[in-house]
């Protein structure tokens, strides 16, 4: 028999998706329904006085932190309010909640009710986060967070070094873009219980979130996930899902909320844009002697995940490669922006932006092309990272190269260019798992049916693909077909908390867990759970395992506009054994056209804390046309502590794009350096081009 | 309140419904086809697109009184006797689907394109979902499995 686990087997979800049967939150329609609005803030920073609230019709309802349990959103510092009450720190947020039959009533009221404020100044901008003459957010001032790390003895590094070279690199703010807005519908059942269905990372998350605001025990709440049309780290905390949640608790009735693209945009989760200053130091040979980073975050108006997202940013600056001296320092601003936090790549991406264009401006100045730089350079098992801890696990970077290196790609690149085609490639790494010091663990329960075996676990498909793996892994586990397995995922019922489906862990950890139980069904059980924890990285690491990307773009830019339109993307990935090909290719292929994305046209753009976007017509997500060809290839190096040897990947592809592109545009001319992306266009007309 | 004749997936089908109310709301309330979704509601994204008489339309942008005594295509009727349609097993195996939000919209607009030109070339089929945003596969292999289907 053939083995499964590296088989393209068709998705299991992908029948009832391809018919229109998948239920998706919003597909969800009970009768007696309240439909759920929240009165926003018009002005982004204020003193919040008091709220008039209009009569209001029969059967509809306001909504203010008085009405509410306790009034915070669980998170690291859990200084979000559910709702505003003393003081606005965002344009939208929210300070009521209205319920009515209809959403067009809803919507009436809520536009109605009329707070009063006294408007600060705006803190818009990372510069403004760091004057002291502007307001600060909150009492400790508008540093949430800092980090600093310092190896060997980076000074040194840079004054023996033959070349040094730095910059001041910047991202923008940029959305998660899934097509399926945040959604939420919640009622109460027959035994009195609060369900809550809803398009999210994370519903023992959300079963938390919402027991606090409604004082109910958590015992009383069902939470789970219906079909998620899409994640990417947007839905990972709070959005909808408390609003709904305290409509039912306070009435009794079933309440729908959905977001409004325009609410999508300017108020659902956001990437962090950065500021950052990195420097790096080369021998006359290539070899890399010193690294420092200075990394600035804009968290908007409260942390959310932003600190992990700071950390996790410097950690991956320089961490493919092995450097003697390293110094990582940043801080995470608030600003009286949306909040920023969890999104796919989670500061990596940000990160290499910064390393991996000064990595490739160090090459074309030491004559070394763009792979052998890198082999020099290439981390591997055993070496000490970033911050000192030893990489204890597989490390796939270098045979990726070596890979990328024979690839047709890279032969076009340096043996046939096409006339007017710039060519460059970049090096992304990625995390798997929490990271040190946050609560990682999966369980997961295997019951013997007829015919076959039920998995059961809390973690939930966000689109990516996870409940086919995983049932890809249960069916090796167990030696039985495919089919033979039912995979129930993403409920609180009957389950404990195995945590966020976020940090590319769902495979790894979950994987370990149903081979575990697996083994206590074989030895005879009729059901049997088992957990898997991730285990903490060594020394001052903050992660323990990473996977590995070479990205390779293929550009034309128009001399007249100066328009980039990229004409292919090559990837190699290292990610140890792979579960399903087909899956891992739509995987890189989604991230690469995110990051492509990114470095092309999205940004949100605020001006007095108003984001200039607020619709998929001026917030230009790539489409087939702007996505070009897509190919990848990946290397096996299994993981041996990893399901049947494979390790995390959701993420890796959105890391290296941006600078693979940029390098790729810069090529054609002779003095241009891309610091900033999305493209500035105009910026690259200046330059002179290469004949 | 207006009344409309109409024909969704073949069936005949009268109601009465407000003035303003979009074909989508139509189909997903009135009539329960909920295959059909909303990602944007300003003809943005193209989640929302059915066939109108041949065409795609973006039904969030639609008017359902403008559909009165038309033919309507949706998602929801492709498949003939429990068998998925060609368009429908290609997604399927080309890994073409992963949140499956943009699916539907996705396979309609393949659908109308396939109708006018059988043999698209690659470039054809990207211009024909060019209205369709995906947020997940970055297309290529939503490309693959349309191209598949050349004659
Ligand atoms: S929902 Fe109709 S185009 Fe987006
Ligand atoms: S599959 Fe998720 S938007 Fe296309």
């Amino acid at each position: 028999m053939q083995d499964i686990i590296g088989t393209s087997v068709f998705r299991s979800d992908a029948p009832d998706k391809v018919r229109g049967k998948a239920v998706y939150t919003a597909d969800i329609m009970m009768e007696g329904t309240l439909h759920v609005s929240l009165a926003r803030s018009s002005a982004a920073h204020a003193v919040l006085k008091g709220i008039r609230v209009p009569d209001l019709p029969d059967g509809c309802f306001v909504f203010t932190a008085k009405d509410l349990a306790q009034n915070f959103i669980p998170s690291i510092f859990s200084e979000q309010p559910v709702l505003a009450f003393d003081r606005i720190r965002y344009q939208g947020e929210a300070f009521a909640i209205v319920a009515a039959p209809t959403k067009e009533m809803a919507d009436s009221i809520a536009a109605s009710i009329e707070p009063e404020l006294e408007v600060l100044e705006t803190v818009d901008s990372i510069a403004d986060a760091l004057d002291e003459k502007k307001p600060a957010l909150f009492d400790k001032g508008n540093v949430c967070s800092s980090f600093h790390s310092d190896k060997g003895d980076v000074d040194k590094g840079f004054a023996e070094s033959f070349l040094v070279l730095e910059g001041d690199f910047e991202t923008p703010v940029q959305i998660h873009g899934f097509i399926e807005p945040e959604a939420a519908v919640s009622y109460i059942d027959e035994n009195g219980k609060l369900v809550l269905v809803s398009s999210t990372q994370n519903a023992f998350g959300d079963l938390y979130t919402a027991a606090v605001a409604t004082g109910r025990p958590q015992s009383e709440i069902i939470s789970m996930a219906a079909t998620v049309g899409g994640a990417f780290g947007g839905k990972d905390g709070n959005t909808a899902q408390v609003y709904a949640a305290v409509v039912s608790h306070l009435t009794g009735k079933p309440a729908r909320f959905i977001y409004s693209r325009e609410e999508n945009i300017r108020y659902g989760m956001k990437r962090h844009k950065s500021v950052t200053h990195a420097k790096v130091g080369f021998a006359k040979d290539g070899r890399i002697l010193a690294a420092e980073c200075h990394m600035l975050l804009d968290t908007g108006a409260y942390a959310l995940l932003g600190p992990s997202v700071l950390n996790l940013g410097l950690e991956h600056f320089s961490g493919a490669y092995c450097i003697p001296n390293v110094r990582l320092g940043g801080k995470l601003l608030y600003t009286n922006h949306a909040p920023a936090s969890a999104m796919r790549g989670f500061g990596a991406p940000q990160a290499a932006m910064a390393f991996e264009n000064l990595l490739n401006r160090a090459a074309g100045k030491l004559g070394l092309d763009m792979i052998a730089i890198r082999k020099l350079n290439a981390i591997h098992k055993g070496q000490p990272g970033p911050m000192g801890g030893i990489n204890e696990h597989e490390m796939g970077l270098e045979e990726a190269l070596d890979r990328f290196a024979e690839s047709d790609f890279y032969k076009e690149m340096t043996e046939q260019p096409e006339k007017d085609c710039g060519y460059g490639l970049a090096v992304g790494m990625m995390s798997s798992g929490l990271g040190k010091h946050i609560p990682d663990t999966c369980y997961v329960t295997i019951r013997r049916k007829d015919g076959g075996f039920a998995v059961r676990t809390s973690l939930i498909d966000i689109g990516q693909g996870s409940r086919t793996a995983l049932t890809q892994i249960a069916a090796k586990a167990l030696d039985v077909p495919f089919g033979a397995i039912d995979m129930q995922m993403g409920s609180t019922v009957d389950n404990l908390d195995s945590g966020s489906t976020a940090a590319s862990r769902s495979t790894f950890i979950c994987g370990n867990a149903i081979i575990e139980a697996a083994k206590k069904i074989r030895e005879g059980a009729d059901e049997a759970r088992a957990s898997c924890a991730f285990p903490e990285a060594s020394g001052q690491a903050i992660h323990t395992y990473f996977a590995f990307i070479v990205q390779g773009a293929k550009v034309k830019v128009d001399p007249v506009t100066g328009k980039t339109d990229v004409l292919w993307i090559h990837c190699v990935t290292d990610t140890g054994r792979v579960i399903n090909p087909s899956m891992l290719d739509g995987q890189v292929f989604g991230g690469v056209a995110m990051s492509l994305g990114m470095t092309l046209s999205e940004e949100i753009r605020y001006r007095n804390g108003r984001s200039l976007e607020n619709g998929l017509g001026n917030y230009i997500l790539p489409t087939a046309l702007d996505v070009p060809k897509l190919t990848n290839e990946f290397i096996e190096k299994p993981e041996e502590s990893g399901p049947y040897g494979a390790k995390g990947m959701a993420e890796l592809p959105t890391v290296a794009v941006a600078p693979a592109i940029t390098t790729a545009v810069c090529s054609l001319y002779e003095d241009l350096e891309i610091n900033t992306v999305p493209i500035d266009r105009t910026a690259i007309l200046g330059s002179r081009r290469r004949t | 309140m207006k009344n409309i004749n109409c024909i969704v997936n073949g069936e005949k089908v009268s109601r009465n419904i407000p003035d303003d109310m979009s074909l989508l709301t139509f189909l997903r309330e009135e009539l329960g086809l909920t295959g059909t979704k909303q990602g944007c509601g300003s003809g943005d994204c193209g989640a929302c697109t059915v066939i109108v008489d041949g065409k795609s339309v973006d039904s969030c942008i639609y008017p359902a009184v403008l559909a009165d005594g038309r033919d309507i295509l949706t998602i929801e009727g492709l498949e003939k006797n429990g068998e998925l349609d060609r368009i429908q097993k290609a997604f399927v195996e080309h890994a073409a689907v992963q949140c499956g939000f943009c699916t539907p919209g996705m396979i309609m607009s393949a659908y109308a394109l396939l109708q006018d030109n059988p043999n698209p070339t690659e470039d054809e089929v990207r211009r024909a979902i060019s209205g369709n945003i995906c947020r997940c596969t970055g297309y290529q292999q939503i490309v693959d499995a349309v191209l598949s289907l050349n004659m």
